[in-house]
C-alpha cells in the first residue's frame, strides 16, 4: 500500500502541510518497504486548478490513501472518481501521521473544504 | 479569523473604510490588500517595505526562430490572436495555453514564466500590510491575490481589502474567509453591483454584512438597499454620511477617524458592531 | 472610430463620462465592464436583442479515447483529469484554447460551446454581461470588439488588468478618467503606463475636480500630459448619477460635456 502525505519539507520529520493542492512536497510512504520518498510539488505555482493537478499526481503515482489537512471541492471530485480516500491530519509530523493512519486512528475526509 | 471588505463596484469607499478599520483594530491583525490592480491601502500610512518578492504570474509562448520552419501552424491554431503574421508572440494577448506548442511540428515553441509583478510585506504604524502590485496589463491577478493571501506573519486574524468585481480576482480574495463586509452606495449602479457580489458571497456561504456609504446622497435608494438587505437577511451595520472631509483626509495621508466629523463617528460605530459580531 | 474610456481606479466616473459623451457625440456606447455593467442604467433601451457568448469546451468520444492522457498533459489550466476509465473536465477552468483537441492522437475530442455570458444590444447600445461564478470576462470583451463596427465609446472595466488590454485592442484614442485624491493619482499613473506601453494616444479627464486641489493638474503638468478637461464636483450631479440619470439633463453639465465632446473630437481628428 502506498500513502501520499502532503509535507512542508522533504524529510520524514517534516510537518504535514495542511494544504493539498498547494503543499510544498509530496511524501510517499511505501508500506511494504517502509521507505519514504519525497517529490517537490511543481503544481504549487499553477495559476489555477492546483488541487486537480495534485489529485492527478496522486493517481499517476498509484497511491491508495492521502493524508492531509483540507481538500478542495474540485480535487475531491477527482479523488472520488479515482477511488482514493483522503484522511484528516490536524497537525503533526509526517511519521506520526503515518503511524496514526496504520493504527486506524485517522478519519476519512468526507466533505471538501470551502472554496 | 478572516474578514474581507468588498464592494462589487469600485469607488464606493472600500479602501477608505478598510484603512479606518485598520487604524481602529489591534495592530497585530494582518492587513491584506487584495486589490492588486490598484493597491491603495498602503498609501494611507507611513510605510517601510520589509520584504519584496518577484511574482511570476503568467506563462507566455516563445518562438525559437532558429528552429522555426515558418509553417504557420501556430498562427492558425491560436485563438487569442497572440501570434502575429511574422510569427512572433504578443505577450499581452498570449493566454499561455500552449496550443501553439502542441501544434508546432519542430518543437520550436516553449512556454516561459513571465515576471508580472511584486508582492510586498509592508510595515506601518497600524501593523503589517501584505500587498502586491501587478504590472499594468498583466494577467494572473487571481493568482497574485492567492499569493498575497499566503503571506503570513503568524497573525491569528486578517483584515482583507478585497478586489473589485465578481470575477477571478474577487473569488480569490473571498475564498475561505469567515466574514464579508459589502460596502455599497445608494446609486442604481451601487445597488446592482451589491446584488451581484452578494450572490457570490452567498454561493461561498460567507456570512455577510452591508455598509451603506454616502447614504444621504440618495435617501430613496438607501431605503431600497435596506429593504433588499432585510429580505435577504443581511445585517446593515452602518450608514455613513457623505462628508467632504473624507477625500481631504486621504490627501493628507490620514484616516478619517483622526477627524471629528459625522463620517468618522459612523465609521467608529461600524467598528463597534463588527467587534461585537465577529470579535475583531 | 474607437474611443476607450478607462481608469486605473474604480468609481472615478468612467461610466458617467462614457454615457454622457456618447450622447453629445452621437456615438454608440459599448459596456465592456462585463463583471458589473452599469451603463444600461443611464441609457434607455427597451427592445433589446441578445446574443450568447460561448467558450468551446472539450467533449470526449469514449469509443475512440485510448486514455493516453495527452490531453490532460497539454492543458495548461489544469481543467482536465484522468481517472480510472474516463477524462474529467472542470468547465470553469477551461479557457477554450483547443490545445487538448490538438494534442489528442486519435481525434476523440469534439469541442462544444458552453455559455459564459451574453451581449445585449440595440441601436447604438451594446452591453457585455459575464455570468456570475464565471471567472473569465475576456471572451465577452473579444466578442464585443468583433461585433461593434460603428464609431463607438468603449467603457472599460476598472483597473489595468488583461481585460482592459482587450478593451484597448485597436483603440484610436483613450480617455483616462481620474479624481483628485491620492488614490486616484496612484491609479492614474498605472493607467498612463498601460496606454503608453500599448502606444494608444490618450488624454486625461479629472472628474469631481475641486478648486483648491491641484494633485492631478500638477502631475499632468510635470509629465507633460494632456489634461483635456476638469469636470467640477457637484453634490447635485452625484445624486443625479445615483438616481440613474444622465448629467446632461442638467444645463450646466450639458455645457461641460459639449465642451468636453468638442475637445475630444479635435483629438480624434488628430489621432
Amino acid at each position: 500500500m502506498k500513502i501520499l502525505i502532503t509535507c512542508e519539507s522533504n524529510h520524514p520529520q517534516s510537518m504535514v502541510d495542511q494544504r493539498f493542492g498547494r503543499c510544498q512536497y509530496f511524501g510517499i510512504y511505501n508500506q511494504e518497504t517502509e521507505a519514504f520518498t519525497f517529490i517537490e510539488n511543481d503544481g504549487i505555482n499553477a495559476n489555477q486548478g492546483a488541487g486537480i493537478a495534485t489529485a492527478q499526481k496522486a493517481i499517476d503515482l498509484q497511491v491508495n490513501a492521502i493524508l492531509t489537512g483540507n481538500i478542495g471541492p474540485k480535487a475531491m471530485d477527482v479523488l472520488k472518481a479515482a477511488g482514493i480516500s483522503g484522511y484528516v491530519v490536524k497537525e503533526g509530523k509526517v511519521t506520526e501521521a503515518v503511524e496514526q493512519f496504520i493504527a486506524g486512528q485517522l478519519e476519512v475526509i468526507t466533505e471538501p473544504s470551502r472554496g | 479569523m478572516e474578514l474581507v471588505i468588498i464592494s462589487g463596484k469600485g469607488g464606493t469607499g472600500k479602501t477608505t473604510l478598510t484603512s479606518a478599520l485598520s487604524a481602529l483594530m489591534d495592530s497585530s491583525v494582518l492587513k491584506v490588500d487584495c486589490d492588486v490592480d490598484a493597491s491603495n491601502l498602503h498609501l494611507m500610512f507611513e510605510k517601510e517595505d520589509i520584504k519584496k518578492e518577484a511574482f511570476y504570474g503568467a506563462k507566455v509562448a516563445k518562438i525559437d526562430h532558429e528552429k522555426c520552419i515558418s509553417c504557420n501552424k501556430c498562427y492558425q491554431v491560436c485563438r487569442f490572436d497572440a501570434v502575429v503574421e511574422t510569427l512572433d508572440v504578443n505577450p499581452l494577448k498570449c493566454e499561455g495555453c500552449g496550443a501553439c506548442m502542441v501544434a508546432c511540428p519542430v518543437k520550436a515553441i516553449t512556454l516561459e514564466e513571465e515576471h508580472t509583478g511584486y508582492s510586498y510585506l509592508t510595515k506601518t504604524p497600524v501593523g503589517y500590510i501584505a500587498r502586491a502590485e501587478l504590472f499594468p496589463g498583466a494577467e494572473g491577478s487571481g493568482k497574485l491575490v492567492s499569493a498575497v493571501r499566503k503571506i503570513n506573519t503568524g497573525s491569528e486574524h486578517k483584515l482583507i481589502d478585497g478586489s473589485p468585481g465578481v470575477g477571478c480576482a474577487v473569488m480569490a480574495s473571498i475564498t475561505g474567509v469567515d466574514y464579508a463586509v459589502i460596502v455599497t452606495e445608494p446609486s442604481q449602479s451601487g445597488y446592482e453591483d451589491l446584488k451581484r457580489v452578494f450572490e457570490l458571497t452567498k454561493h461561498f456561504k460567507i456570512k455577510s454584512f452591508v455598509v451603506i456609504n454616502k447614504f444621504d446622497i440618495h435617501l430613496g435608494l438607501s431605503d431600497v438597499i435596506k429593504r433588499f438587505c432585510y429580505e435577504e437577511k443581511i445585517p446593515v451595520i452602518g450608514e455613513i454620511p457623505f462628508d467632504s472631509m473624507v477625500s481631504h483626509a486621504i490627501n493628507q495621508g490620514k484616516t478619517i477617524i483622526e477627524y471629528d466629523t459625522p463620517a468618522s463617528k459612523a465609521v467608529v460605530s461600524v467598528y463597534e458592531k463588527l467587534r461585537k459580531e465577529v470579535g475583531l | 472610430m474607437k474611443l476607450v474610456v478607462l481608469s486605473g481606479k474604480g468609481g472615478t466616473g468612467k461610466t458617467t463620462v462614457s454615457t454622457n459623451l456618447s450622447k453629445v457625440l452621437n456615438m454608440a456606447y459599448v459596456d465592456c465592464d462585463v463583471e458589473e455593467p452599469n451603463g444600461h442604467i443611464f441609457l434607455n433601451h427597451d427592445h433589446v436583442e441578445e446574443k450568447e457568448v460561448f467558450l468551446l469546451n472539450p467533449e470526449f468520444d469514449t469509443t475512440k479515447c485510448t486514455m493516453c492522457g495527452q490531453c490532460v498533459t497539454s492543458c495548461q489550466f489544469n481543467a482536465l483529469a484522468k481517472v480510472l476509465d474516463r477524462i474529467m473536465l472542470f468547465p470553469s477552468l477551461c479557457h477554450g484554447c483547443g490545445a487538448c483537441s490538438l494534442a489528442c492522437p486519435v481525434d476523440a475530442i469534439m469541442e462544444k460551446p458552453r455559455t459564459i455570458g451574453k451581449i445585449q444590444y440595440q441601436n447604438q447600445f451594446y452591453m457585455g454581461i459575464l455570468n456570475i461564478k464565471e471567472p473569465m470576462g475576456g471572451p465577452v470583451i473579444s466578442e464585443l470588439n468583433k461585433m461593434v463596427k460603428e464609431s463607438a465609446i468603449f467603457d472599460a472595466p476598472p483597473g489595468t488588468s488583461c481585460s482592459v488590454v482587450k478593451t484597448l485592442d485597436h483603440a484610436d484614442f483613450a480617455l483616462l478618467v481620474t479624481e483628485p485624491t491620492k488614490f486616484g493619482l496612484h491609479d492614474l499613473k498605472l493607467a498612463v503606463e498601460l496606454v503608453k506601453s500599448l502606444s494608444v494616444p490618450f488624454g486625461i479627464i479629472e472628474n469631481r475636480a475641486e478648486e483648491e486641489e491641484f494633485l492631478i493638474r500638477d502631475y499632468c503638468e510635470e509629465e507633460g500630459l494632456d489634461l483635456i478637461y476638469q469636470i467640477p464636483f457637484s453634490k447635485s450631479a452625484a445624486s443625479k448619477y445615483a438616481g440613474g440619470r444622465l448629467l446632461i439633463e442638467d444645463d450646466d453639465f450639458k455645457v461641460h460635456f459639449e465642451t468636453l465632446g468638442q475637445l475630444v473630437m479635435k483629438r480624434l481628428e488628430g489621432a
